[in-house]
């Protein structure tokens, strides 16, 4: 043991030069490894960030974006961590303190740190799938899969990981013992709340779709102001009144209009409540709304639609022929098929029955065949 | 892209778009703003009229994950072979192809290739030309569905983080070396 | 079957040599219909003559490749246009067939310009859409 001899109080000059140069190169080594990694560290979280601006912009981001963060996260958090591990762990003991007399209560020291390290671990995982509890999770309109907070945990992380960043700079080691200990709580938050949230995502996006309810057929053409009203309709699962329907139609969502020319239909009835009361009237004179104490409500085949949910796959066909354009909507979902018509005044939607061939009814609808 | 851009409807009906895509889950790949303005404004929405839900948290059931992906996989279009195909190899015959295409035998297009091409040697320096650039296929290409691909197998998405995070290691020492961006771009 | 790459620039240079107008219906209306020509003799003409050439678009004598120009004139001027957009779990995606007489060309826009893939028969257009949207589940 070189080093131990070195540390002795009797070592001769020649020990004493060696330990010289070799803690010179371990504080040379540890300053370009902290150098190396702080400067990646946070070109990574850049690099994350502007990912996520990206995929905003451009694309859905896949599944393992949901795993990727924790692993970078896990991956920094670990490099902060064994840059102060001797410190964290041992405290004021140093590499001299070993070579003397153990003293009794600095061992008890290591215990209860590493203990109290441990209990960080504990409790982010609980704190981690508590907060992955509150994530809701659902399917968007396309049946992809939609992942919606705020990211205050994400926050909290890199809240952590800055000031634990800057105190690792300042000399003041007792500062960085607790921070490191924040640190690591926050890591194995995210940790535990992205692993549980990758899994619900995960079985969200392998289940089978189950296809329509079975019930009354769907087939039924609107005009542009009651598909609008079913839209809003069909929004939410309770019923709800008219002054209701007018509030959720004013919240400006611009995929409600399913066709460009709507947008106009939407503003009249926003601004007109008996216009919105006439389109209701309309509806549940076609069966597909009706009227009880608390409200309005999707009633028979709208009833179905409203159970439905979200389609596995939307296929728009477009036939642009002799200046002419036609739009056709095909929604596969499991073993259903719906088949819409939007039009400047109409909105024409059809069921299939199973097994019936969908694509070929769609290829015919946009060419305008009959049948 | 922005020489390509065109003034009036289409600037508004990005105007429009944008403020749906914003609000929407539905990220748009390899589609330019005027591709989706406005046939997918048009489709995107009809296709949501009736699905959207306010109440999230609605949750297909569970089913059985083993979806048959035998059942998934593209099969070849049927599209029947072309003579030219023989010339997928050097020296293939192209006098039959040529004269076949001329006479209106491999479709409408083929007659206008052959028209076009007007000798057997062009047609041939055609075919010569897309064969050394690789652009001739045997057959249909079989592709994933951008809009509905598989989803990565848990083993899959692990790897792909631990490769991230390996890169991002080795990364870490190019900035110590002053190496970034001269092994390869980060 | 021919698989080919276009840039923007390079399919605007292609309709330019080919001395071809759009029509509302063709696919490429909408990405080119409003873009500048290449100017003759310049460098940019140049440079996408080049890579014209490398991809067999051009032959050697600097004459379009007559499939190419064949391709050229089903998707500047079609009969008929077929627009198929998808979407579902993993986001959009954008197809378009151009059709004329009997034969069809499939046009793909990306990043970098247009995937165009031909000949494809009319009759196997329904085949086609089928393996798009369903990957072909839905019997025919």
């Amino acid at each position: 043991m070189v080093l131990d001899a070195a540390f002795a109080p009797q070592a001769n000059l020649g020990l004493k030069i060696l330990s010289f140069f070799t803690t010179g190169a371990f504080f040379l080594i540890t300053l370009f490894l902290k150098l190396c990694y702080s400067t990646a560290l946070y070109a990574t979280l850049a690099e994350i960030s502007r990912r996520i601006a990206l995929f905003r912009q451009t694309r859905r981001p896949a599944l393992r974006a949901l795993l990727l963060l924790p692993a970078v996260v896990v991956f920094c958090t670990a490099i902060l961590f064994a840059l102060n591990l001797w410190r964290v762990v041992f405290g004021s003991l140093d590499l001299k303190g070993f070579t003397q007399a153990f003293n009794p209560m600095d061992i008890i020291w290591v215990f209860l740190r590493g203990g109290f390290f441990l209990g960080a671990v504990a409790l982010g995982a609980v704190l981690g799938l508590m907060v992955a509890n509150h994530v809701t999770l659902g399917r968007d309109r396309f049946g992809g899969v939609l992942y919606k907070n705020r990211g205050r945990y994400l926050a909290f992380w890199f809240a952590a990981f800055s000031v634990c960043g800057l105190f690792r700079l300042l000399p003041w080691g007792f500062v960085t013992y607790w921070t490191v200990w924040v640190v690591v709580l926050a890591a194995c938050l995210v940790t535990a709340a992205h692993w549980s949230i990758y899994g619900k995502v995960r079985s969200v996006a392998a289940a089978t779709a189950p296809g329509l309810p079975a019930g009354g057929e769907i087939a039924f053409t609107l005009a542009a102001r009651e598909a609008v009203a079913l839209s809003a309709l069909l929004r939410g699962r309770a019923p709800r009144d008219a002054e209701a329907l007018a509030r959720s139609l004013a919240d400006p969502d611009p995929s409600w209009l399913a066709h460009p020319a709507w947008t106009a239909e939407l503003r009249v009835l926003v601004q007109d409540p008996s216009a919105l009361g006439a389109a209701l009237e309309g509806l549940s004179v076609k069966g597909l709304a009706a009227k009880n104490g608390k409200g309005w409500s999707p009633a028979g085949p709208a009833a179905r639609l409203r159970l439905m949910g979200f389609a596995e796959t939307a296929a728009g066909l477009t036939v642009r022929k002799a200046g002419a354009a036609r739009t056709v909507v095909l929604h596969l979902q499991g073993p259903s098929a719906l088949l819409l018509e939007p039009g400047p005044a109409t909105l024409g939607v059809r069921e299939f029955p199973r097994g019936a061939d969908a694509v070929a009814a769609l290829v015919g609808a946009a060419e305008g065949r009959a049948g | 892209m922005a020489e390509f851009w065109k003034d009036g409807w289409q600037e508004d009906a990005f105007g429009r778009l944008r403020g749906f895509i914003q609000s929407s889950p539905a990220w748009y790949e390899n589609l330019s703003p005027s591709d989706v303005a406005e046939d997918a404004y048009l489709l995107g929405v009809a296709s949501t009229l009736f699905l959207r839900d306010e109440d999230a948290g609605a949750k297909a059931s569970p089913a059985p994950s083993a979806v048959a992906r035998e059942a998934m996989k593209l099969a070849p279009l049927g599209v029947p072979p072309f003579t030219y195909e023989r010339s997928l190899v050097a020296g293939g015959d192209a006098s039959a192809s040529y004269a076949g295409s001329a006479q209106g035998r491999f479709g409408a297009l083929h007659g206008e290739a052959a028209r076009r091409a007007g000798s057997q040697d062009r047609w041939a320096a055609g075919l010569d030309a897309l064969r050394r650039a690789g652009a001739l296929r045997a057959q249909w290409p079989e592709e994933e569905p951008l809009h509905a691909p598989p989803v990565a197998t848990f083993g899959e998405d692990m790897r792909a983080c631990t490769h991230v995070v390996l890169r991002r290691a080795v990364h870490a020492f190019k900035i110590g070396f002053g190496l970034w961006g001269r092994w390869e771009s980060p | 079957m021919i698989e080919t790459r276009l840039s923007l620039g390079e399919a605007r240079y292609l309709l330019q040599v080919l001395d071809l107008k759009l029509a509302p219906e063709s696919p490429l209306a909408d990405p080119l219909g409003g873009a500048a020509e290449v100017p003759a003799g310049s460098t940019a003409e140049a440079g996408v003559a080049k890579s014209l050439t490398s991809r067999g678009l051009l032959l050697s004598d600097g004459a379009p490749n007559p499939f190419a120009a064949a391709a050229m004139v089903w998707l500047a001027q079609p009969e008929k246009a077929w627009t198929l957009s998808l979407f579902g779990r993993g986001g959009a995606a954008m197809v378009h067939l151009a059709f004329k007489g009997g034969s069809a060309v499939e046009c793909r826009r990306d990043a970098e310009g247009f995937l165009l893939r031909y000949p494809l028969p009319e009759a196997e257009a329904e085949g086609w859409l089928r393996l798009h949207v369903d990957g072909g589940r839905h019997g025919s």
